[in-house]
């Protein structure tokens, strides 16, 4: 038999079993947010790689200006932003042969600009490092979801005895202690002179090393009448 | 970036000119190119048999049509030929899409390479399927209409003016016809199936037997037969499952039927959540879900059609801002509702299991019991035809069975959280974007406008979460739904 169980089998790429280890075992938020900022930096710089993720930003932040600029001006009644940005992410999701990364940069995309945009009349004050911001969080929380959160889900429920409401609210609180470390993390790939890899952010959490004692002891070994 | 992970999406190329995929038909049942070009078809397996179109209206199809139906299988064909890349491999990016080049003889070449033809078609399917489609028209050989003559002897055209809609045989589709039957008293009606099994067009003749009974008019049934012959291969080998392209041969056949008729609209009967088709969860992205009837698939659609024939020519779904509870609670359906047992819903329909055609646990089947539930036509939906029956209170469902169960109850909550609470439109869009794409392509043919498009979207989820809430398989979720 395998390892794991069915929900732990359904994960791929590094680190997310880890993590849904720990999750099962209601671990601090700050053990399984280490696991899940190595998981989240090993598929940005593989499976989940996104070269769009900065022209995506990019169309935005032109929208969010565009937007800004047609409240000073008489509207001239046939364009729609967030169709225009639509077609925009769409042809950008294109030239990045349309991945699963950039399908999902697409969406995360759209959220940003209804966030800052669509809904809020001070849009145009919106500034750069807002849209940055918010989309690397959103985007680096959408990875989480995709790959890990919403294949275990029920795993994690089952081993922590969670119901539906008390397992919303920990997911938003996880949500919120990742926020800064994803923004962090996602965000050097806006920087356009990027050289180096994506890299975890430095645990937090202190490694604890076994006492010369605790090595010492014995290990429990089951009776013959047990086997 | 890691250069390993640069991954291009799977490139795949069909030249149908030269393999021939021909269909069967009135186009060119005789001549001996056409029987070479119908071995080959077998040869490669797949068919369709659009003749019963031409002969329910007592005339040829236009060549435009023929070459339309031509072109949905041929995508039919390629997609279902095309599997996608395996997103289990941990060595491979996730990619999704794929590249995809037809080559296809038509007898209008110069219409289909037209930039408006060929745009919007190539749109359509990108929709579809989220895949890129290289389109080109070649010359088709070979077809000749004098040979075609004497295939309407016994045809009996249909009257006018034609409601014309498709019928799966699905409960929404049923559900429907019995509504538009009952209503829609001024028109004969045309019913559209495309079949790929008997079963199915067993169910698909039962149901239009009960339609007739409602009909104060004609009620023609045309069904056209098409799939693939496997020739003792084994089921799936080499083949891409999802079949996104489906939808697009679907509403084609619909269409050129709709055409036939003299009608300017087809009808696809489809409940709103359905049709939308929201992702359950955050592993669905774009055409993870089906959009088969997804309100812009049929405005891609009409937008295909109207270059094509060069008129104004609309796909309807009367039911995209009502919930399939509401669409049983019809008393036409109520009255026709002995024969509910014929429609089918389930994903894998028809389950391989002897007596149990419906697997009772993907979330189609659990749609359909919700929503029968809510119609109060619980009695004319026994537990026996499910494989996993969820109703039943006794039943012990495994965790892969309560897996959908999970995901909607899930979902469902989401929704809910978001719009129950002022902005509420402002809120469910930030979690599923493309309500809002939804709401501005509408919005710009809705009357209302936008506010419309979006006030009645949120009513129609409101009424979604308030079903669903009432829904007695939920009981089988125990702890984990104690706190709803």
């Amino acid at each position: 038999m395998p390892d794991g169980d069915r929900f732990e089998r359904t994960l791929y790429g590094k680190g997310w079993r880890k993590a849904y280890r720990l999750a099962c075992s209601d671990q601090s938020y700050d053990l399984i947010g280490d696991r899940l900022n190595k998981a989240v930096a090993a598929a940005l710089r593989g499976p989940f790689a996104c070269t769009s993720l900065l022209s995506m930003r990019n169309a935005v932040l032109q929208a969010l200006r565009d937007d800004g600029r047609k409240a000073t001006l008489p509207d001239d009644g046939n364009t729609d932003s967030f169709a225009m940005l639509s077609e925009r992410l769409e042809e950008i999701a294109a030239e990045d042969s349309n991945s699963a990364s950039s399908r999902l940069a697409v969406r995360k995309a759209k959220e940003v600009y209804l966030e800052l945009c669509a809904f809020d009349s001070s849009s145009n004050l919106v500034l750069d490092q807002e849209v940055d911001t918010k989309l690397a969080n959103t985007f680096g929380w959408g990875i989480v979801r995709n790959q890990w959160l919403a294949k275990v889900r029920e795993g994690i429920m089952k081993n922590t005895n969670r119901t539906f409401n008390e397992q919303m609210q920990w997911e938003d609180g996880l949500a919120l202690h990742l926020a800064d470390d994803l923004q962090g993390m996602v965000g050097q790939l806006f920087r356009s002179d990027r050289k180096s890899a994506i890299r975890a952010p430095r645990s937090t959490t202190i490694k604890r090393r076994m006492t010369i004692e605790e090595l010492h002891q014995g290990i429990a070994v089951l009776e013959v009448g047990h086997v | 970036m890691s250069k390993a992970f640069a991954a291009e999406p799977l490139e795949y190329s069909f030249d149908f000119s030269a393999s021939g995929v021909a269909r069967h038909g009135l186009y060119h049942p005789n001549s001996q190119l056409d029987r070479q070009r119908e071995e080959l078809t077998y040869g490669s397996g797949f068919y369709i048999n659009d003749a019963p179109i031409g002969s329910a209206f007592g005339r040829h199809l236009d060549p435009a049509y023929s070459d339309w139906i031509d072109l949905a299988l041929a995508v039919y064909y390629a997609d279902r030929l095309s599997p996608r890349r395996d997103p289990k491999d941990p060595a491979r990016p996730y990619q999704w899409a794929r590249r995809i080049s037809l080559t296809i003889p038509v007898r209008l070449p110069d219409l289909w390479n037209s930039p408006a033809v060929l745009d919007r078609a190539e749109r359509a399917l990108k929709f579809f399927t989220e895949d890129a489609w290289d389109l080109k028209f070649v010359p088709s050989v070979g077809n000749s209409q004098s040979q075609e003559a004497q295939a309407f002897l016994f045809s009996i055209p249909v009257s006018v003016p034609a409601y014309v809609a498709l019928l799966s045989g699905g409960l929404d589709s049923f559900a429907g016809a019995c509504r538009a039957v009952a209503e829609e008293t001024a028109y004969s009606f045309v019913f559209i199936s495309g079949v790929t099994n008997s079963r199915q067009r067993a169910a698909q003749r039962e149901q239009v037997r009960a339609l007739r009974r409602l009909a104060r008019h004609e009620v023609y049934h045309i069904t056209v037969p098409f799939g693939l012959r496997r020739y003792g291969r084994p089921r799936g080998e080499g083949e891409e499952q999802t079949q996104r392209s489906r939808g697009f041969l679907f509403l084609t056949l619909g269409a050129v039927t709709s055409l036939m008729a003299g009608s300017n609209a087809l009808h696809v009967h489809e409940n709103g959540i359905g049709a939308i088709n929201l992702p359950y969860d955050a592993t669905q992205i774009g055409t993870a879900n089906s959009r088969g009837v997804h309100p812009l698939s049929l405005v891609r659609m009409e937008e295909l059609a109207e270059a094509l024939v060069g008129k104004s020519f609309r796909f309807r779904n009367p039911h995209l801002y009502q919930t399939k509870g509401e669409m049983c609670k019809h008393p036409a359906v109520r009255r026709l509702s002995p024969f509910v047992w014929t429609t089918f819903s389930c994903d894998g329909y028809p389950v391989q299991m002897h007596g149990k055609p419906q697997c009772g646990s993907c979330t189609s089947c659990l749609l359909r019991r919700l929503s029968l539930q809510v119609a109060d036509l619980c009695e004319f939906d026994t537990g026996e035809q499910y494989v996993c029956d969820l109703l039943d209170r006794t039943s012990k469902p495994s965790e892969k069975q309560l897996r959908q169960l999970n995901a909607m109850e899930w979902q469902s909550r989401k929704i809910a959280q978001r719009i129950r609470g002022p902005r509420a439109w402002e809120n469910l869009v930030l979690e599923y974007p493309d309500l809002q794409t939804i709401a501005t392509e509408l919005g710009a043919r809705a009357a209302g406008g936008r506010p419309e498009v979006c006030g009645r979207l949120i009513e129609l989820y409101s009424k979604y979460v308030s079903e669903w809430e009432h829904f007695s398989a939920r009981r089988q979720l125990g702890a984990f739904a104690r706190a709803a």
